[in-house]
């Protein structure tokens, strides 16, 4: 508004107005004066006089009408149809008044007004926006002015507090519950708060926890200074957080659980990292090795050395992945067992090592003394055995040599009876062979189960050990005209293994696929696998039924043979040495069979070329190691 | 002069039976001696000297192994022909100069002893066994 025109100052159409007016003024009296004393002189007749006066009027008049309709009232006009279209929203489009008179003015009022209005709509429009915007935000925002009194607030907001209506004009303060009063006074004059739990609420209705961030708008004037908050609900988060504390608790409680459990043991537990450090300890772990034992390295924790010990059963599980059991004798006839197992990860990796400390004394003193027992026993059983087995064969060849020639002429009621004495005396003699064999297999069956009967392992030739069981069953398969066929492949590398409890399977193996084949042949093969030889001898005997397959390594299971009497009775006690012989070696024993057909007896035992050094010392079994 | 065997053992009719067993020997002029533990047993050796000893292992006051052990470092005792009497798997590891000769397992056939105790002696028995 550069030149807008001082309301003071008349304008323009006024001056002409008063200008004409001041010309009626002069001009009407003197006119009329005039034409008074030109009517007194007689000059002219009234009537010119009245013309002479009245024409100019008229023509002035007609000249102010035409003026007042040409200058005022169409412009007027315009003004007023353009206020209409303004108060319709018709803000574009100016007049072209270009006056400096009212009109000239109140059309320059009229063009400001409608740019002012064009703008006020445009600012309207932004606002309006900007309300939507902030509408859209899933939190709620608050602007709040220098006196903490909200100034703009998104429909959120109030929906949070349960309002359907504006918030704009109240003090903030008012609407916060579990802050000291004047709260938003030092948000908004201070540091503000960043995710503060707020809790907003209006007097009657309920108060909603937000999470409230603030952000300070800075301006010159401290006045025009404004807080925006924003504030998030949390009572959904709240529920995750609530979920989530449960589970914690749940884990929390199991961790408590096996800690408890881990505490229960009464034997020393412990986990070991790789390098053996003590990273958990039971409450027996550390009655016995100090309640400082966790961080302490194992050797001087367990065993006050300085350095790893020999035969570290936990570096042997480390290397090798498995359980390894080692037995110490410590402080005179104690014994203790060290056993360790890995705790392997995801890639199969050792990430620790579980140590378990047990005093095996007790258990050894048992086990002594049930071996000594069966020693014993089985000493004491042979004994009379052998006075029977040997009478019983003397008494037999002194029958067959110097009374059966005697017995010739004899009547021969008393040859049939003499030969019936001599058959049962044959049957005595094979009992007692029979009775002899089972007090050794059950003093060796007790010997593996009681881990007593060391290995004495070595590289095992394969085709060896093979040919061994053939020919120390050779009478047995010849009596009954079987067939016997080895299989083993050129250049089998040798196993690992005990030869003589090896042979002693292979033997006992023999035996009975020969026990139960009636006809036919016994193979006998060797086969190469990645890591271990695998032992076949397979028949062509009766079979196995299926119901019976799972007992056949069980004690005193035994099936009767094929082919009479001339096999001798087993004593039940095969199989089950055989099963315990070859876990001694790591390996498996199973059986296959088809009823009618024949049966498969297979066995592993490892390959002595595969293994190394470590491997080899932890295959030779369990050891007893002095102090 | 006659061979002699000692049979040491603390079972009597052990001792009988093997008696019984070898006494067909005797018709062939062997001398049969006998003790009943291993102290005895050891004095026997030494004062008869025997071409054979037939030593069971578990007897009192001194087991067989340790008679054999004395009798095999015994020098007047090199002619004395070991044979240790025992069960199966009790076997010990012993050095080979005072191992025994040789071992028979309890139960023992009387004729594999007899065929043994034959051969050891450098007897041909006319009879079949």
């Amino acid at each position: 508004m550069t030149d807008g025109p001082a309301p003071a100052r008349g304008g323009g159409l006024f001056r002409a107005l008063y200008l004409l007016l001041g010309v009626y003024a002069l001009l009407v009296p003197a006119a009329t004066a005039l034409i008074a004393w030109l009517g007194v002189q007689g000059v002219v007749s009234p009537w010119v006089g009245l013309a002479a006066l009245g024409a100019p009027l008229l023509l002035l008049t007609t000249a102010t009408v035409l003026f007042a309709r040409r200058r005022v009232a169409r412009p007027l006009t315009e003004l007023l149809r353009r206020i209409e279209a303004i108060a319709r929203g018709e803000l574009e489009g100016t007049l072209a008044i270009e006056r400096r008179d009212e009109i000239g003015r109140l059309n320059r009022a009229l063009n400001e007004l409608a740019a002012y209005l064009v703008v006020a709509r445009e600012a309207r429009v932004d606002r309006r926006f900007l309300q939507r915007v902030i509408d859209a935000m899933p939190e709620a925002l608050v602007v709040l002015d220098a006196r903490g009194v909200i100034e703009l607030h998104n429909r959120h907001f109030a929906t949070l507090l349960g309002l359907d209506g504006s918030l704009t004009g109240v003090h903030v303060d008012s609407l916060v519950r579990n802050q000291p009063p004047g709260w938003a006074t030092r948000v908004v004059r201070t540091a503000g708060v960043d995710n503060v739990e707020v809790d907003f609420g209006t007097a009657d209705g309920p108060a909603i926890t937000l999470l409230t961030s603030s952000a300070h708008l800075q301006a010159e004037d401290a006045d025009a200074e404004r807080t925006v908050l924003v504030a998030r609900d949390t009572s959904a988060v709240a529920g995750l957080m609530n979920q989530l504390r449960q589970a914690n608790a749940g884990l929390e409680e199991s961790r408590q659980f096996f800690q408890n459990l881990f505490d229960a043991m009464e034997d020393p537990i412990t986990v070991l990292a790789p390098d053996g450090e003590v990273m958990q300890a039971n409450r027996a772990a550390r009655a016995v090795f100090g309640r400082d034992v966790v961080g302490r390295r194992c050797y001087r924790a367990f065993r006050m050395r300085d350095s790893v010990c020999d035969g570290c059963p936990a570096l042997q599980t480390y290397a090798s992945r498995k359980s390894v059991s080692v037995e110490h004798r410590v402080f005179g006839n104690a014994i203790t067992r060290i056993s360790t197992y890995p705790l392997l990860g995801k890639n199969g990796e050792v990430r620790a090592i579980i140590n378990h400390k047990r005093d095996v004394t007790k258990e050894r003193q048992l086990e002594d003394l049930k071996a000594n027992f069966l020693a014993a026993v089985s000493h004491e059983l042979r004994t009379p055995l052998t006075s029977l087995k040997g009478f019983n064969k003397l008494n037999l060849r002194r029958l067959v040599r110097f009374v059966q020639p005697a017995l010739e002429a004899a009547p021969h009621k008393v040859r049939v009876a003499f030969g019936k004495v001599l058959e049962d005396m044959q049957v005595m003699d094979s009992e007692a062979e029979r009775l002899g064999r089972l007090v050794n297999d059950v003093l060796d069956l007790s010997k593996l189960e009681a881990g007593k009967l060391t290995l004495t392992m070595g590289e095992v030739d394969a085709g060896a050990l093979v040919q061994g069981g053939i020919v120390a069953t050779a009478a047995l398969w010849r009596d009954k005209g079987l067939r016997v066929e080895a299989q083993v492949p050129e250049g089998c590398p040798p196993g690992w293994g005990d030869a003589d409890r090896l042979s002693q399977v292979l033997v006992n193996l023999f035996s009975n696929a020969i026990k139960f084949t009636a006809e036919g042949r016994i193979t006998a093969e060797v086969r190469v696998h990645e890591d271990v030889l695998r032992f076949t001898v397979r028949d062509t005997g009766k079979g196995i039924a299926p119901d019976d397959l799972g007992g056949v390594f069980e004690k005193f299971r035994q099936a009767d043979g094929e082919g009479g009497a001339q096999i001798m009775k087993g004593t039940g006690l095969g199989l089950p040495i055989c099963k315990e012989l070859i876990r001694l070696h790591e390996g498996r024993i199973w059986v296959e069979s088809t009823l009618g057909e024949g049966s498969a007896f297979h066995f592993t035992i490892p390959r002595a070329d595969v293994l190394d050094d470590l491997e080899r010392s932890i295959r030779a079994g369990p050891s007893i190691t002095g102090l | 002069m006659s061979k002699r065997i000692l049979i040491v053992d603390d079972e009597n009719y052990i001792r009988l039976l093997l008696h019984r067993t070898l006494e067909e020997l005797e018709l062939e002029g062997v001398e049969i001696h006998f003790a009943e533990d291993g102290v005895v047993g050891l004095e026997k050796a030494r004062a008869l000297r025997p071409e054979l000893m037939l030593l069971d292992v578990m007897m009192p006051r001194m087991d067989g192994l340790q008679v054999c052990r004395a009798v095999r470092r015994d020098p007047d005792l090199v002619g004395t022909h070991v044979v240790i009497l025992t069960a199966k798997g009790q076997a010990p590891d012993l050095a080979p100069d005072e191992a025994p000769h040789e071992y028979l397992t309890k139960p023992f056939d009387p004729d594999q002893i007899i065929a043994r105790a034959a051969e050891v002696l450098g007897i041909d028995l006319d009879f079949e066994i």
